[in-house]
């Protein structure tokens, strides 16, 4: 089981499958985005991912068509990306 | 003329400019910046806050860092990117994050800090002086 949470731990989740697409995406939007170098990534099946509690703090930013990136309201800590088509 | 160092977040609400150099450029691996980048570092620089002109509604975060001093971390209400820095320790200063800039190759690392809270997965170019801690210390 994997456990991750924001900064000021508003918003917690946990992953019980295998993750996939592990990646670090350094295009412009995920570095505007996280004002980092990188965007590190990977993708959980949704059946295998439980919000532990605050997926209400979460809000989404559609930053091109089917990518929502989620972030925590009040912390600002960059959490998910909801891809309708996945990749 | 343009500005020597220009960035904005993701969906453009805010804007910065800055005319000078900055007085520190490093990487902090620490784990909160990990946590609220959702990455493995933030490359950070350190500006006068007097020389920095910004547009656009930040909202700041407080937390209490490793140091234990207080960092308020801004960011934009819309598309959540994170751009600046304040520090109770450095009073008038203004961190802004390099991963906003429009232009990426203004920036260049001179420490990678908080080394001993790096993720495994974090490789650091080699060359660059390393501090387990704070920059500062």
């Amino acid at each position: 089981m994997l456990h991750g949470s924001c900064l000021c731990g508003g918003v917690k989740y946990e992953i019980s499958g295998e993750l996939s697409g592990v990646l670090n995406c350094h295009c412009s939007m995920c570095r505007k985005a996280h004002g980092a170098t990188f965007r590190s990534r990977a993708s959980v099946n949704a059946s295998d991912f439980t919000w532990v509690q605050g997926e209400e703090l979460v809000k989404h930013f559609e930053s091109s068509p089917g990518n929502h990136r989620g972030y925590l309201r009040r912390v600002n800590a960059v959490l998910l990306s909801n891809l309708v088509d996945g990749f | 003329m343009n500005a020597n160092y220009s960035g904005q977040c993701l969906c453009g609400e805010i804007r910065y400019s800055v005319d000078i150099e900055p007085v520190f450029t490093g990487n902090c691996h620490c784990k909160d910046c990990q946590r609220s980048s959702g990455s493995a570092f933030i490359p950070a620089m350190i500006f006068p806050e007097k020389d920095v002109v910004v547009s656009g509604d930040v909202k700041y975060f407080e937390s209490q860092a490793d140091s234990g001093y207080l960092h308020k971390r801004g960011f934009c209400s819309n598309c959540g990117s994170q751009l600046f820095a304040r520090f109770s320790n450095m009073p008038g200063m203004l961190g802004i994050k390099a991963g906003t800039l429009n232009d990426s190759s203004n920036y260049v690392p001179k420490l990678d800090f908080y080394v001993g809270s790096a993720a495994p997965w974090d490789f650091m170019n080699p060359e660059l002086p390393k501090k387990q801690g704070a920059a500062q210390s």
